[in-house]
C-alpha cells in the first residue's frame, strides 16, 4: 500500500510515492519556468504544472503496481490565482502569490475596506500576496478575461480538479485570498463586494486531508494512476514541508534554512499576527503562524559565487568560526532580495555596517550568518510579544548542516536549538502523508517518524550578550535607513 | 654632466625614493615595502629600522638607473607621513614601533585635550585652528605618558617619519614644524607651556624645529656608504607628505583645486587667507606659501580603501597581474568598468578607519548599502571606487564653501591618480575638470622643490612652480553620469548623520569578546 504526492512549486514539480510506513519508496522532479513578463510580475502556466505532475507521477509508478497506491495529495503555492471559464479550463496563466503588479488596486482595495476591518475578520493585510487586488487588476486591464471568468481557484486545486473533477477550495487558498471570515468560516462579503465578485465564483472549502474525489478514467490514463484512486484536497507547500518537518504540537518553531528562510510556529487557535502569515494546519486543531524571509542560505550561495568560487562551506565556515561571534563590529542585513516577514517591505535592501580595514571576507561571512540568524529572532520577538512563546526551536534544511551556523542560531535566539535530520523531502512528503492519513494508512501522529532529532546546541552566554546589543542595532539600522532603500534605483534614468 | 635632485618620502606602506632634474623631470624611481602591524584594533604601527632599510633599497635602485648614474646628485629633500611618531633614545635607537597616523588609539586622550582646550584648539596654541584628534602629537604624548611612562623615561627625543631618515643620513636630530601639528605653534614653531604641563611630557624632547627648506645636514660618510651616495650632500629638512604634495602640485594662487589621492586623500582648495574664525570642525585652514592659504580635508581611506578592497576580494586579479603585464588594481578598474555609473544601486562609505573629514568621526565605519542580490563583484569594485570619489566630492564641496570659492579644476596626483577610470569617476562624480600631473608621485616634486630650494638651485618658490610642475592630461566631467551620481551623492551624505550612533555602539558591543580564536564546534 503506497501513497502518492505531488508539488507543484516554483521552479519544478517533485513527486514522492510512500510505502505503508511512510517511507520514500521513489521521488522524482521535473522543472518548469517562472514566467516574468515585467518587473514585478509573476506568472506560471498552469499546463506547465500539469506536464510536470504527469511526469513525475509516471516517474514514481514505473514499476510499480498503481492499484497499491491508495490516495494522492498535491499541493503548491498559495495564494496563487487561477481563473477558469466555464469548461473548468484555464483563461489565462496563473498569477502567483508574489506577484507585486496590483500596486494601485491595493491602495483601492485600502480605500473601500480598511485595513483593521480586513484584519480582524481574516488574519490577513492589503498586501500584494492577497487577491481581491489582483482581481482588480483583470478587471481594469484584462476586461475581457474577467468576462469569461467563471469561477476562480489556486494551484493545487486547479491541478486536483484536472486529476479528479472536484471542484472546491482548500482552507488555506481561503484563508490566504484575505476574502475568507475565518471566524464565521465563510466568504466575506464585504470583501467580495469590493471587486464585484458573485459568490458563484468560489468554490466549497475543503480541508486539507478530506477525500475530495477519485482520479478520473482520462486522468488515470496520462498518469498511470488507477482511475478511481482517491484524492485528498491537498496541502499548502510550506504547511504541508512544515508538517513533514514535524511541527506538531502547539509552542513548537521550525526555522528553516533554504535558499529563503521560513519560520513556522504552531499554535491552537486561530490568531493572526499582522507582521506575519497564518495558516491551518494540515493537522487538525493546529494554526501555524509563519513567515517566510526572502533570503537565507541564497546569501551563502551568492557570497560564495561572487567572492569565493570553488571553496566549500565547510572551509568558509571553518574560517569564519575562528571569528568571535559580533564579527569584530559588523552587523548585516540580509534583505538582498527585499525582505517579507516580518518587515513586508520590498524595497528594503541588503546592508553591510561597521567595516574596517582589518576586516576579511571571513568576517563578512560570518555577519552574513548572524544576520540571517538575526531575521529569525525578529520573527520570534513580533511572536513572543504578542503572546506566543516559543518551546522548541526546530532548525532544518541545508543551513542545520552547518554546525557554525546552528551556534551562531542558538546564540543570537539565546536558546536551545534542535536540529532536524530528514525531512527534506519538503512539500510532496507532507502531502503524501496527509493522503495517507485520509486513506486510514497511519495516524497523524506518525509524522514525527521519519523526522530525527540530530543534536542538540546550546546558546554561548558571552556570545548571546554580544548579539543582544548587535540585534538591537540590526534593527536600528534598518529603521534608521528604512526611507533611504527605495532611492537605491537598479538603474538609473540618464537625461540627456 | 646632468644634475639630479633625491626626493625621499616615508609612506604607509612603502617608502619611495625619486631622481628628478632641476626641471621637474622625473628620471627614476623605486620603492620597497615594509609590513604595517595591527597589534590591536585601532592600532597601527610601524618599525623605523624597516623605513630605513628600505630607503636603502630604493635609493640604490634609483641610482642603478643609467638615467641617474651619470649625473651629479645635488640634494637631497625629505617628505614622510604626518603625526607618526618615533621615539629614540640618546644613542638615537628606537625605543618603540612608530605610532603612525592611522592610528587611533588615543581617543580618550583626545577628548581629554579637547575637555581642557577645546576642538578644534584656539589658534595662540598651535598657530592654527588645529582639531584635537587622536593622531595629534598632543594626544600621542598623553597616551604615552599614561601608557608607556618607561619609553618616555629612555627618550631623548620625538620626530617624526622622515625626521627618522634625516637622522639616519645626516646623523642629526632636527624637526619641522609640519611634524608637530597639534604641539608645536605652527606660527612661532614653539610648544605652548600649558600643552607641554597637559601631556606631561618634556619639551627637551623636541628638537630643534627647521624650515622645510633649511638644511638638516649633510649626508655623513656611513650614509653615503649605505645608499651608494656621494657624502656631504645637504638634506632638506623636508616637510609631511601632504604639504609636500600641496607644493608639488604647484598651489601657488587662490581658486586651485587638488586632490591628493593617496593611502588617505587630502582634498581642498587654495584661498587668499585662511577665513576668518577658524574651518568647521574636520577641515583645515592654514597659511601655505606667501599669499596662499590651504583649506582642506581629509577622507581617512582613500586608496586605502581600495587597496583594502584588492587585499579582501581582489584575489583573482593579484594573482593575473603579473602575467599579463599590469597590477591588480589596473585589472580590478576593468572590472569596475562593466558595471555601470552607481553600481546598479549599490553605495559604499568608505569610513573604514574612520573619518576625518568633513564628518570629523573617529569611531565611523564603512558601509556598504544598497546590496542585492544580482550584485556582482564588478558593482562592489565600482562602488568603493565610487563611494570615495563622493567624499572627495564631500571633503571639496565643504572646503569650497567656507572659502567661498570654486575649483574649475582639480589637480590630481600620487597613487590613486594611476588609476584614468577613478580619475574619470571623480570628475563624473564632481562636475569638475580632472587634470593629471606629469609626474603623477607630486610629493616627489614637492620634495625636489624643496632640494632645490635648499642647494640654492632656485630661490623662490613661485620660480620652482614655474620650473618643475607640469600639467600631462585633463579629463572632463560627463554631465549625465555627473546627474546619475549627484542623485546618489544625496544619499551618501544621509548615511553618516543617520548612523553615526550606531557606530561606536557597535565597537562597544564586539570588543573584548571573551571567545576570541575559539574556534566553534564543527
Amino acid at each position: 500500500m503506497m501513497t502518492l504526492g505531488v508539488d507543484a512549486g516554483t521552479t519544478a514539480c517533485k513527486a514522492v510515492l510512500l510505502d505503508d510506513h511512510a517511507r520514500i519508496v521513489a521521488e522524482a522532479e521535473h522543472p518548469h519556468d517562472l514566467v516574468n513578463l515585467h518587473p514585478g510580475w509573476a506568472e506560471e502556466d498552469p499546463e506547465d504544472w500539469w506536464r510536470g505532475a504527469v511526469a513525475t507521477a509516471r516517474q514514481v509508478l514505473a514499476g510499480q503496481d498503481p492499484s497499491g497506491v491508495r490516495a494522492v495529495g498535491i499541493s503548491g503555492m498559495v495564494p496563487a490565482l487561477v481563473l477558469l471559464d466555464g469548461n473548468g479550463n484555464p483563461i489565462r496563466r496563473s498569477i502567483q502569490q508574489n506577484d507585486a503588479r496590483a500596486v494601485d488596486e491595493i491602495r483601492f482595495c485600502k480605500g473601500r475596506l480598511p485595513e483593521d476591518d480586513l484584519f480582524r475578520r481574516t488574519g490577513a493585510t492589503w498586501n500584494q500576496q492577497v487577491i481581491p487586488p489582483k482581481l482588480q487588476w483583470i478587471r481594469r486591464h484584462e476586461p475581457e478575461a474577467w468576462r469569461k471568468t467563471h469561477r476562480i481557484c489556486g494551484s493545487y486545486e486547479h491541478l486536483t480538479q484536472r486529476l479528479s473533477g472536484a471542484i472546491y477550495t482548500e482552507a488555506n487558498w481561503a484563508l490566504e485570498s484575505g476574502m475568507w471570515d475565518a471566524l464565521e468560516e465563510t466568504w466575506l462579503a464585504p470583501v467580495l463586494d469590493i471587486v464585484d465578485l458573485p459568490p458563484g465564483a468560489l468554490s466549497p472549502v475543503r480541508r486539507a486531508h478530506e477525500i475530495v474525489g477519485e482520479v478520473t478514467g482520462r486522468a488515470a490514463q496520462e498518469t498511470g494512476l488507477r482511475a478511481g484512486t482517491r484524492v485528498v484536497a491537498g496541502s499548502a507547500d510550506h504547511i504541508a514541508a512544515a508538517l513533514a518537518a514535524g511541527l506538531a504540537a502547539e509552542g513548537e518553531a521550525v526555522l528553516k534554512f533554504g535558499g529563503a528562510g521560513d519560520f513556522l510556529y504552531a499554535v491552537d487557535g486561530f490568531r493572526p499576527l499582522r507582521e506575519m502569515f497564518i495558516d491551518y494546519h494540515d493537522l487538525p486543531g493546529l494554526f501555524v503562524i509563519n513567515g517566510c524571509m526572502a533570503t537565507s542560505g541564497s546569501l551563502v550561495k551568492w557570497f560564495r559565487d561572487q567572492f569565493h568560487a570553488g571553496v566549500s562551506y565547510a572551509d568558509l565556515d571553518l574560517a569564519a568560526a575562528s571569528i568571535p561571534p559580533g564579527s569584530d563590529g559588523l552587523v548585516l542585513l540580509p534583505y538582498f532580495l527585499g525582505e517579507k516577514t516580518p518587515l513586508h517591505d520590498p524595497e528594503a535592501r541588503g546592508t553591510v555596517l561597521g567595516l574596517t580595514l582589518s576586516h576579511t571576507p571571513a568576517h563578512i561571512y560570518r555577519a552574513i550568518l548572524e544576520g540571517v540568524a538575526f531575521a529569525f529572532r525578529h520573527h520570534v520577538e513580533v511572536l513572543e510579544a504578542a503572546g506566543h512563546p516559543v518551546a522548541r526551536f526546530y532548525m532544518m534544511d541545508g543551513g542545520a548542516r552547518s554546525a557554525l551556523w546552528r551556534q551562531i542560531t542558538a546564540s543570537v535566539l539565546g536558546r536551545e536549538v534542535c536540529h532536524l535530520e530528514g525531512g527534506h523531502a519538503g512539500s510532496a512528503y507532507g502531502v503524501a502523508f496527509v493522503a495517507g492519513v485520509a486513506a486510514g494508512l497511519w495516524p497523524w501522529e506518525r509524522v514525527r517518524d521519519q523526522v530525527r532529532i540530530a543534536g542538540v546546541t546550546q546558546p554561548d552566554a558571552a556570545a548571546v550578550s554580544v548579539y543582544a546589543e548587535t540585534y538591537a542595532i540590526y534593527r536600528e539600522t534598518y529603521r534608521r535607513l528604512q526611507d533611504l532603500y527605495p532611492k537605491m534605483r537598479r538603474e538609473h534614468v540618464v537625461r540627456a | 654632466m646632468a644634475e639630479w635632485l633625491l626626493a625621499l618620502d616615508v609612506g604607509t606602506t612603502s617608502c619611495k625614493a625619486a631622481a628628478l632634474t632641476p626641471t621637474g623631470q622625473l628620471l627614476a624611481s623605486a620603492v620597497a615595502g615594509y609590513p604595517v602591524q595591527r597589534p590591536m584594533p585601532g592600532w597601527v604601527e610601524q618599525n623605523p629600522d624597516d623605513w630605513w632599510n628600505a630607503a636603502r633599497t630604493a635609493v640604490r635602485r634609483v641610482t642603478e638607473d643609467p638615467a641617474v648614474r651619470t649625473g651629479r646628485l645635488c640634494a637631497v629633500g625629505l617628505s614622510g607621513m604626518a603625526t607618526t611618531h618615533v621615539i629614540v633614545d640618546s644613542a638615537g635607537r628606537v625605543l618603540r614601533p612608530a605610532i603612525l597616523w592611522q592610528d587611533i588609539r588615543a581617543v580618550e586622550e583626545a577628548a581629554e585635550l579637547a575637555g581642557t582646550f577645546g576642538s578644534p584648539a584656539p589658534e595662540d596654541l598651535f598657530g592654527a585652528s588645529i582639531p584635537m584628534t587622536a593622531s595629534v602629537q598632543a594626544s600621542r604624548m598623553l597616551w604615552l605618558a599614561k601608557h608607556e611612562p618607561e619609553t618616555l623615561s629612555l627618550a631623548a627625543a620625538i620626530i617624526g617619519s622622515k625626521d627618522y631618515l634625516a637622522y639616519r643620513l645626516t646623523g642629526e636630530l632636527s624637526t619641522d614644524i609640519t611634524s608637530c601639528l597639534g604641539l608645536a605653534n605652527l606660527k612661532t614653531g614653539e610648544i605652548h607651556r600649558k600643552v607641554a604641563a597637559a601631556t606631561g611630557v618634556d619639551p627637551g624632547l623636541f628638537p630643534r624645529r627647521l624650515a622645510p627648506r633649511e638644511v638638516a645636514g649633510e649626508v655623513s660618510r656611513q650614509a653615503a656608504g649605505e645608499l651608494g651616495l656621494p657624502h656631504g650632500i645637504p638634506v632638506a629638512s623636508g616637510m609631511i607628505d601632504s604639504w609636500c604634495n600641496m607644493l608639488g602640485v604647484g598651489l601657488d594662487r587662490p581658486g586651485m583645486g587638488w586632490d591628493t589621492a593617496g593611502t588617505a586623500e587630502v582634498v581642498g582648495v587654495t584661498s587668499a587667507r585662511p577665513p576668518s574664525g577658524g574651518p568647521p570642525k574636520g577641515l583645515s585652514a592654514l597659511p601655505f606659501v606667501t599669499g596662499v592659504a590651504v583649506v582642506y580635508g581629509v577622507t581617512q581611506s582613500g586608496c586605502d580603501s581600495f587597496e583594502w578592497f584588492t587585499q579582501a576580494f581582489g584575489e583573482a586579479e593579484t594573482a593575473q597581474a603579473g602575467s599579463r603585464g599590469t597590477t591588480a588594481y589596473r585589472l580590478l578598474d576593468e572590472l569596475a568598468a562593466t558595471s555601470p555609473p552607481g553600481a546598479r544601486g549599490l553605495l559604499f562609505l568608505p569610513y573604514l578607519s574612520g573619518e576625518r573629514s568633513p564628518v570629523f568621526d573617529p569611531h565611523a565605519a564603512g558601509v556598504f548599502m544598497g546590496i542585492r542580490r544580482e550584485h556582482t563583484r564588478a558593482d562592489f569594485t565600482r562602488a568603493v571606487l565610487e563611494g570615495v570619489a563622493f567624499s572627495v566630492r564631500h571633503v571639496l564641496e565643504a572646503s569650497e564653501s567656507i572659502t567661498g570659492l570654486t575649483a574649475d579644476r582639480i589637480l590630481v596626483s600620487s597613487g590613486g591618480a594611476k588609476s584614468c577610470f577613478w580619475n574619470q569617476v571623480k570628475a563624473d562624480v564632481t562636475g569638475r575638470v580632472f587634470a593629471t600631473l606629469a609626474v603623477t608621485d607630486a610629493g616627489s616634486v614637492g620634495a625636489a622643490m624643496l632640494a632645490a630650494l635648499a642647494c640654492g638651485h632656485m630661490s623662490t618658490y613661485g620660480e620652482a612652480v614655474a620650473t618643475m610642475v607640469h600639467v600631462r592630461e585633463t579629463l572632463d566631467p560627463r554631465s549625465a553620469d555627473h546627474e546619475v551620481y549627484t542623485d546618489l551623492f544625496d544619499t551618501y551624505k544621509l548615511l553618516h548623520p543617520r548612523l553615526k550612533e550606531l557606530f561606536p555602539r557597535l565597537r562597544r558591543a564586539t570588543e573584548n569578546v571573551p571567545d576570541r580564536g575559539r574556534k566553534e564546534p564543527r
